[in-house]
């Protein structure tokens, strides 16, 4: 119904042409063998394959279409992963007649277009993201509170029962904690941990 | 029923004096004088003589009105008379019967038995016999109001009837078949016939034929509509019917009534309209009597049989009782001896299996006792399970459902509805036309939002990661806390439910964290090793007394995943120094 929709306005316009309607995603590789095609409105949500495998599958094919996306989801995660892979303009389903009309023109014409909804969305995930680095000590991500707690413990050489006891937590946790700070500073074993971390200064000794 | 037993009485009377001649169920014996009889028969192994007094047997019955009984003697008559060989007394005893299944409306069976004996009558040209089976059969569909049939019955009757040249059975035929004919309306028959009763009557000069012969003729006049003729002969019969006749003077009277309303005089026909209705009340009244009667005659005749078979009893039973006393003495004796045995044994026996059997029994509680606690937890998770998924799936339904249907219609209108600003010059300076596609954008937000509380299609879509992300990019937090979010070997997707657990979780330590804790930094932390998830939400708040921390909501939620998880939770917090939360789930 929302293709209807958009097929009767863009038929109002002299310099376009709807050539073809898919309603879920392999359809589209069929209608592009058949059909040359400048732009595709593709919409993130389809059945069979959605917008962003199509768009990935449309990429690695280097075709020249350009792909203007079109979704109910104003998420940050949707629109990089559909940036990501190839598509040159996000605009969401509540888009204007006008603003339809203009987004298709500018990414025909090469450049991105966004909705100002989407574009708000993508600068707050800047700015958070912006933060979370600041906040990370240069390679080395943040190491919590609680995790530098065991992590003086066990560079004083504490067994993990004793780290428990001192701690007030249980022996799973310690261990928990002791996983989790081998995956962020990238240890293969607690000499390791203990090496990071005296490097970095992560503890106060 | 009423008027057949009328009919009946009329027929006891008529054949004894009739040229059927004596009947051997004529005569009534006392029940002393049958029972001797019987002896003397079976003493003297008389078949033939016990079936006959088996069928004076069921006359007695039938006359003291104890039907049950007299069914039993008639077929045990018919039984011994068949393997004797003896039809005419068979048929005889039959005939009974019929009286029998008449007097009690069971119409089918007289009519069965009388089809039969008139069979055995034609083929042993025995008239008289037939005669009076055709006039039973005639009167078997008067009382189920055939009237045809009845005639063609009675007919039957006379046909042979007529080479027998029995007047009385003439009369008798003729008077009911006049009968008939006035119930049947057919006036000239029922007059002719009813004569032709009269004269025969007159030539026998048999008073009460002559009655009823009389009768006959008044009703037929009367249903010719001459009341005059019929008065005049309805008279003559009232003159000529005998004083015990009751029934007849009431048939009178009905017709007598009807007759003086015809003409008219409607005195007179009030007069006979009360006789009659006074004399039908007296008939009635006697036939309760004689119900009555009927009954308490049949109670003292079960008595008198009762007595006769407890006094036979009385002499079985005392031979009986003194083989009962020493026998019984006998086995009571090794009855007690068995038991004292087997007590022995079974005491002997339960000594030796108590000790383990106890030992057994406590083991076996204990283990039951555990089953049970497993099958509480168990079924407690089962629930849990159940509802947890139940909710998630309703969820995701209507996420689906607002994405695709209310999403669509909605961005759907508002392409509509923009594009009318092309179409109609000027519109777009209408504030209602600028609210109303305002109010359509905030509609299509507000179906996102709440598709996207219900469930976040990038979770399914995109993974874990892009979600919380998404989750975090989405909060619109004042105080500007720094949210750190990392995250270590989750480059596979995880399965859908545990995905969607996870997120759930951190969704609902996140809230916690920014609704209570002043925090200025949260860290979330989700890592993969190869057999456990980790979550860990940490923030630098106010931290709480675990002790004291309310079960509210989010807790119970917290809780109730980490279960569904099979995972551990643990939370450490104090005063002032903030929260750690650790959740740990196996893979």
């Amino acid at each position: 119904m929302f293709a209807d929709g958009i097929e009767s306005i863009l038929s109002e316009e002299a310099d376009i042409e709807v050539v073809g309607k898919c309603y879920d995603g392999e359809a589209v590789f069929t209608e592009l063998a058949e059909k040359e095609i400048d732009l595709i409105l593709l919409d993130v949500n389809l059945p069979k394959m959605n917008g962003i495998e199509v768009c990935k599958k449309l990429f690695k094919e280097k075709t020249n279409i350009k792909v203007l996306a079109l979704s109910m989801f104003n998420e940050e995660s949707y629109v990089t992963e559909i940036l990501n892979n190839g598509a040159q303009g996000y605009i969401l389903k509540n888009t204007g007649r006008t603003e339809l009309l203009k987004s298709i023109k500018t990414v025909f014409e090469g450049q991105s277009y966004f909705s100002p909804a989407v574009t708000q969305t993508i600068m707050k995930g800047l700015v958070k993201g912006s933060e979370s680095s600041k906040a990370a000590n240069l390679n080395i991500p943040k190491v919590s509170r609680r995790e530098k707690e065991v992590l003086e413990l066990i560079v004083k050489e504490h067994t993990t029962q004793e780290i428990a006891d001192q701690l007030f937590i249980s022996l799973k946790t310690v261990e928990s904690h002791r996983a989790n700070l081998l995956a962020k500073l990238n240890a293969r074993n607690t000499a390791g941990l203990v090496r990071i971390a005296m490097e970095n200064n992560l503890i106060d000794v | 029923m009423c008027r057949f037993s009328q009919l009946l009485i009329a027929l006891l009377f008529l054949f004894p004096c009739s040229a059927v001649g004596d009947t051997p169920t004529d005569t009534l014996y006392s029940y002393q004088q049958l029972m001797q009889f019987f002896t003397d028969a079976v003493a003297n192994s008389d078949v033939w003589r016990i079936a006959e007094v088996h069928q004076h047997f069921g006359d007695y019955y039938f006359t003291t009105s104890n039907y049950a009984n007299s069914f039993r003697s008639y077929k045990k008559s018919i039984d011994l008379f068949e393997n004797l060989g003896d039809s005419t007394s068979l048929y005889e005893v039959k005939l009974s019967l019929t009286d029998l299944y008449i007097f009690l409306d069971q119409y089918d069976g007289a009519e069965r038995l009388l089809l039969e004996a008139i069979q055995y009558y034609n083929r042993e040209k025995k008239g008289v016999e037939l005669a009076r089976a055709y006039l039973d059969l005639s009167r078997i569909h008067l009382d189920r109001e055939d009237f045809k049939k009845e005639i063609y019955y009675l007919n039957k009757s006379v046909d042979i009837n007529r080479r027998l040249k029995d007047t009385l059975l003439d009369i008798t035929i003729g008077i009911e078949k006049s009968n008939s004919y006035v119930r049947l309306e057919e006036k000239n028959k029922a007059l002719g016939t009813a004569e032709r009763a009269l004269a025969l009557s007159k030539e026998i000069n048999n008073p009460e034929f002559i009655s009823q012969s009389l009768l006959a003729v008044g009703n037929a006049y009367q249903l010719k509509k001459n009341p005059k003729l019929s008065i005049d002969y309805l008279r003559q019969s009232h003159r000529l019917t005998l004083p015990t006749n009751a029934p007849q003077f009431r048939d009178i009277y009905k017709t007598m009534a009807a007759a003086f309303f015809d003409q008219e005089s409607y005195d007179s026909a009030y007069i006979y309209v009360n006789k009659f209705v006074a004399l039908n009340d007296s008939l009635q009244n006697a036939d309760q009597l004689e119900t009555t009667n009927r009954l308490s005659r049949q109670y003292e005749s079960q008595k008198k049989d009762e007595k006769i078979q407890e006094l036979s009893q009385e002499k079985n039973s005392a031979e009986f009782s003194v083989r009962k006393q020493r026998n019984l003495l006998i086995s009571a004796l090794i009855g007690f001896l068995a038991i004292l045995a087997g007590t022995y044994f079974i005491i002997r026996f339960f000594q030796k299996q108590i000790s383990t059997r106890e030992l057994i029994n406590r083991q076996n509680e204990k283990i039951n006792k555990q089953k049970i606690t497993e099958l509480e937890n168990n079924m407690k998770i089962e629930s849990m399970h159940a509802m947890i998924e139940g909710q998630e799936a309703e969820r995701e339904r209507v996420a689906k459902d607002l994405h695709d249907s209310l999403g669509g219609l909605l961005s759907t209108v508002k392409l509509q509805f923009d594009s009318l600003e092309n179409k109609l010059d000027g519109v777009s300076k209408f504030k209602n036309y600028q609210n109303a596609n305002r109010l359509l954008d905030t509609a299509c937000q507000e179906v996102r939002d709440i598709a996207r509380n219900m469930q976040p299609s990038s979770l399914v879509n995109l993974g874990l990661v892009a979600a919380v992300r998404d989750l975090i990019n989405r909060i619109d937090d004042p105080d500007q806390r720094t949210i750190d979010f990392q995250h270590y070997g989750l480059d596979h997707k995880l399965e859908n439910t545990v995905a969607l657990t996870v997120y759930r979780l951190v969704q609902e330590l996140l809230n916690n964290s920014i609704k209570h804790s002043k925090a200025k930094e949260i860290l979330i932390q989700l890592t993969r090793e190869e057999s456990e998830f980790i979550i860990m939400v940490e923030d630098d708040g106010v931290g709480f007394d675990i002790e004291g921390v309310e079960k509210g909501m989010g807790t119970e939620n917290i809780l109730s995943r980490v279960n569904y998880l099979k995972g551990d939770l643990s939370v450490h917090s104090e005063k002032g120094k903030g929260t750690t939360t650790l959740v740990t789930v196996p893979l």
